[in-house]
């Protein structure tokens, strides 16, 4: 089963994200830690190593564990939210350790907005910095979209503005809202499926017809138009990949495998064909509601086809 | 076809308008005779049609009125109709705008218009404003004819007039007015907050009454219908208090919108501004010209041979001989119809006496009957507002007009029979909620009494569908007896099920049966039984699709698209076609019954349905078989726009569960169906129905996209 590597270097942070997954509790890894574990990741043979927090670029010696897992075979990748790496010196710093791939957390296209979510006036125009450094540097950079309450109206914007100004991006990763462990449930920041469904096609839809490709993770198959194909966890099944992460907190090393990628079902998943492929409701009937469901009765094959197809 | 109640009425009021037309050319009078007799006529037509409403109720027949029937909501329609015409006819002679023989004639022709064609746009509420509106066309067109013969014929001598000193006169004159009107500022602030006030108003009518969308045309007529009554109105416009109840009254109107129909506020009161700023310029350049043009008509001397009824003095002239002595007691008000016989009589008396008749202003008048009868011919004549059949005759290269989605409430094409609820189908989007398990099957003696009423306003075809009609022990009896009073197409609306019994659709067919509409829901067993509530009724409905063709008989079916089948409508066309259907129909689901139950995961989204819609609808046009869509606005089916199957359904009577609804095209635009903020930009807007009003409800409009009058097909 191929792995992928989740290391949590940092979980402090400079953002204040509303509906964050991974709050910060403090916590830096230390070196010999951080070096301990990528050389157990590196020994089991994992497919990459994702460096990710808290907010990564706090950790000191990010650059240095950068090409230590270059150095041992492991292509790492930098979960970031863009504002330290807005400095063009520090981005130079972790090109020059090895740093090939990124993925820059964007909640908004629209400043305020963007500013609400993340608690920080100046985060686009960071951001914005970030990508143009990146792509100045030759850094491959994705885009990570949290799908909340208050961007579910603009999805498709923010696809295209981010297109539109930095062609250069080639990957969009689209995560709803995970509401264990953050605030968002006081913000009313939860969306329901139905509030992004169109928004999230016509997002998924432009990218696809400008050769784009994204994936689209704790969204069900029947909220997920025309690209059940697209979704992370579907992925996974059809593919039979797992992941390792490391938590900075009481969780410590978790494995996720097959069983991880079985959320909620409902009675109203029983008829549906793409059951088998799809990992059902995030959180179910406790944030996100049974009673959006419907089944869908379109051909689980051709779906697996796809996704194998695209390997 | 035109049924006879109109047509007599129709040319009853053009023996009636062209005699008073003539009377008031040569005599400058209305006899009071032709209005009451006229009013007479009118009374005992309403009295009939109302004795005919009450017995056909009971399905019993008075008197022979062919088509026309009037169903029970048009009688107050009628009546605030009435009342509106004539609480506008007394403001006018009130305000002494209009003589009190005119302002009688106008009720009269409102009145007549009311039985002519009670489908008229905007009956009730603001046809009477149109017929006002419209009294003022002919003379503009009369009047903007002669104007560019004049100005041909003045061509010529435009070469030899000195430019200079005529721009420096026009400079100095400018110069003047302003002047003088500089101490007035107040009250000229005064009327610009007035005009902006009922132009915003005006912008928020439009809104609400979305039929009868003015656009430029239609404000132009406003224009000109406030530049020909401006005297009489600027006097109230420009007072303070009118001002205050004007603002009250447009903010009352702002936060009405603002709450109901979501209006983008701010837009529109730049809307309102703008009409103000325009119809300040219009007043100026066009009465300017109006009165240059006038001057040059007028009359510099009154001889006494030429002062004869109907000749119209300027009210400068007026106030002038109103001062005389021997005129002051003799003259009364003035009236932009000129003079009355007692008035002349006055007038010639000083003349012969050594009145001096030079320098006064006269113009030669064509009495106002004759435009109160021009202008309320144009009404039914064009229905809908004159503006939208100058747009439409524009548009259609002078097709003439039409009047889409608006057939005669009054005479129905089809009769919906409902029978009863029951249904041995348990749909996940039905619409009939409860009825299923709280009302019984209608006996056959209701349905037969049904059957005749429908029969009676029109009808000639008939649908019997339920609840399940299938279940109904009477269904045979009720199709012979349909075909016996004389309906050509019966139409059997079902779940399908029944039909796989061979010999039932033989009795159907013998019966007198000659449509079969069976739904389907989906092109495999999982999905439609899905949806159904019942495994096994797909084998079920598709083997009675089968008896059906096998039998030769005509097939038409429906499915409903939901968020769980839209994928598969392609597959479903194919299976369609494959059995042979003449056609089929896909129809959005309507949340209502327990279909609201399952909106939150059952509804689909329009803009994702759309292509699957397309690609469903390919299938049937490349096999040549008739496809339709039902309430799916036209904005997200721009390419397949004859597939709209609003555009065919035709003028319907329903029997539902308790109630009849007379018109169901009328019901189902203004109750069942909703436009959005956007629409009125759109060029459908007049055919288009909108959604049913509970998607935006839940969705908002932003999938709904005006289509350009360019792309308009």
């Amino acid at each position: 089963m191929a792995e992928l590597a989740y290391l949590q270097v940092a979980r402090v942070c400079n953002q204040r994200c509303l509906f964050c997954s991974n709050p910060p509790n403090g916590r830096i890894i230390s070196w010999e830690e951080a070096a301990a574990l990528v050389d157990s990741f590196a020994e089991r043979g994992a497919s990459g190593l994702i460096l990710t927090g808290g907010e990564p670029t706090l950790f000191a010696e990010l650059p240095r564990l950068v090409a230590y897992a270059k150095s041992k075979g492991l292509d790492p990748r930098l979960i970031t939210n863009g504002q330290r790496t807005a400095q063009p010196g520090y981005l130079r710093t972790l090109r020059e350790a090895g740093l090939e791939h990124m993925h820059v957390s964007v909640h908004s296209h629209l400043p305020e907005a963007q500013a609400r979510l993340t608690g920080n006036p100046g985060s686009l125009a960071n951001i914005r910095r970030t990508l143009e450094g990146a792509f100045g540097l030759g850094i491959r950079v994705d885009i990570n979209t949290v799908i909340n309450k208050a961007n579910s109206g603009h999805l498709s914007a923010l696809a295209r503005r981010l297109v539109g100004e930095h062609p250069f991006l080639r990957h969009f990763v689209w995560n709803n809202l995970d509401p264990l462990m953050t605030q968002a449930s006081l913000e009313g920041l939860i969306p329901r499926l139905r509030d992004f469904e169109l928004e999230l096609h016509r997002a998924m839809a432009f990218l696809d017809s400008c050769g784009r490709t994204f994936r689209v993770e704790r969204v069900p198959l029947c909220y997920m138009s025309d690209f059940p194909h697209r979704s992370t966890e579907t992925r996974k099944i059809v593919k039979g990949e797992g992941r390792r992460i490391f938590f900075l907190d009481e969780k410590g090393l978790k494995v996720q495998g097959r069983a991880s990628w079985t959320y909620g079902k409902s009675g109203s998943c029983r008829p549906c064909s793409l059951s088998p492929l799809c990992a059902g409701l995030y959180q179910m009937d406790r944030y996100y509601s049974s009673g959006e469901l419907c089944p869908v009765f379109s051909s689980p094959q051709e779906v697996a086809r796809r996704i194998l197809e695209e390997g | 076809m035109i049924p006879g109640v109109s047509l007599f009425y129709f040319q009853l009021f053009l023996v009636l308008g062209l005699v008073a037309s003539l009377e008031d050319w040569r005599e400058r009078r209305i006899r009071n005779l032709w209005i009451l007799l006229g009013m007479l006529a009118c009374l005992l037509g309403l009295a009939a049609l109302l004795i005919n409403t009450l017995l056909g109720e009971r399905g019993v027949r008075f008197l022979d009125l062919g088509e026309y029937y009037l169903p029970w909501p048009f009688y107050p329609k009628v009546a605030a109709h009435l009342a509106l015409s004539l609480t506008a006819a007394l403001s006018l002679w009130r305000l002494e705008v209009w003589p009190a023989g005119d302002a009688k004639l106008f009720i009269l022709f409102s009145f007549f218009l009311a039985l002519i064609d009670p489908n008229l746009s905007g009956f009730p509420l603001l046809l009477f404003m149109v017929l006002l509106i419209n009294v003022f066309v002919p003379p503009g067109l009369l009047l903007a004819a002669e104007t560019l013969l004049l100005a041909c014929a003045r061509i010529p001598s435009l070469f030899k007039l000195d430019w200079g000193r005529e721009a420096k006169a026009a400079a100095h004159r400018t110069g003047v007015r302003l002047a003088q009107a500089w101490p007035h500022r107040a009250e000229y602030l005064v009327l610009g907050m007035n005009l902006f006030a009922l132009f915003f108003v005006l912008r928020l009518a439009e809104a609400r009454f979305q039929r009868l969308v003015l656009g430029p045309f239609g404000h132009l007529l406003v224009y000109l219908f406030l530049c020909a009554l401006w005297e009489r109105i600027s006097v109230l416009l420009r007072l303070k208090a009118a001002g205050i109840a004007a603002l009250a009254l447009a903010s009352l109107g702002a936060l009405f919108a603002s709450l109901h129909l979501r209006l983008d506020l701010l837009r529109e009161m730049a809307s309102g501004l703008r009409m103000a700023f325009n119809f300040g310029l219009f007043l100026s350049l066009a009465r300017g010209a109006f009165a240059a043009f006038l001057e040059r008509q007028s009359l510099a001397e009154l001889k006494e041979g030429e002062v004869r009824p109907g000749l119209l003095l300027s009210e400068e002239t007026w106030e002038r001989l109103k001062k005389e002595e021997a005129l002051s007691e003799k003259l009364g008000a003035w009236y932009p119809d000129g003079l009355s016989p007692e008035e002349t009589e006055a007038l010639r008396a000083w003349i012969a006496q050594g009145g001096r008749g030079a320098g006064f202003t006269a113009y030669r008048a064509i009495p106002f009957a004759v435009w109160l009868f021009l202008g309320a011919l144009l009404t039914p004549s064009f229905p809908g507002t004159v503006v939208s059949l100058l747009i439409s005759s524009f548009k259609e290269g002078g097709a003439g007009p039409s009047r889409p989605g608006t057939p005669l409430a009054i005479m129905n094409q089809r009769v919906d029979l409902k029978v009863g609820f029951r249904c041995n189908n348990l749909c996940k989007f039905c619409v009939q909620g409860d009825k299923r398990e709280r009302l019984p099957a209608k006996p056959l003696e209701d349905l037969a009494r049904a059957l005749a009423r429908g029969r009676r306003s029109g009808a000639r075809g008939v649908v019997i569908t339920g609840g399940e009609p299938t279940l109904h022990k009477g269904i045979l009896e009720l199709a012979r007896l349909a075909r016996s009073l004389g309906f050509e197409t019966v139409q059997v609306q079902s779940n399908g099920r029944f039909f796989c019994y061979e010999s039932f659709v033989s009795s159907l067919s013998e019966a007198g049966v000659t449509e079969f509409s069976p739904s389907l829901h989906g092109s495999r067993p999982e999905i439609h039984d899905f949806l159904t509530g019942v495994p096994g009724s797909f084998l079920q409905t598709v083997a009675g699709m089968r008896n059906v063709k096998r039998k030769g008989l005509r097939l038409l079916t429906n499915t409903v698209i939901t968020k769980a089948n839209y994928r598969d409508l392609p597959e479903i066309a194919r299976l369609l076609v494959s059995l042979g259907v003449e056609q089929y129909q896909f129809a959005f689901m309507h949340v209502s019954g327990r279909a609201a139950l399952n909106k939150e995961w059952l509804l689909a989204r329009k803009a994702l349905v759309e292509p699957w819609v397309k690609r469903g609808l390919d299938v049937g046009l490349a096999a040549g078989r008739r496809v339709m869509t039902e309430a799916i606005p036209y904005c997200l089916m721009r390419g397949y726009e004859d597939c709209v199957a609003e555009r065919i359904i035709p003028a319907t009577i329903i029997f539902d569960a308790e109630t009849v609804i007379e018109d169901y095209t009328r019901a189902r635009r203004a109750e069942g169906k909703a436009k959005g903020p956007l629409c009125p930009g759109c060029a459908w807007f007049e055919e288009c129905e909108g959604p049913w009003r509970e998607y935006p409800e839940m969705f908002g409009w932003d999938e709904f996209v005006p289509v350009e009058k360019a792309c308009k097909r």
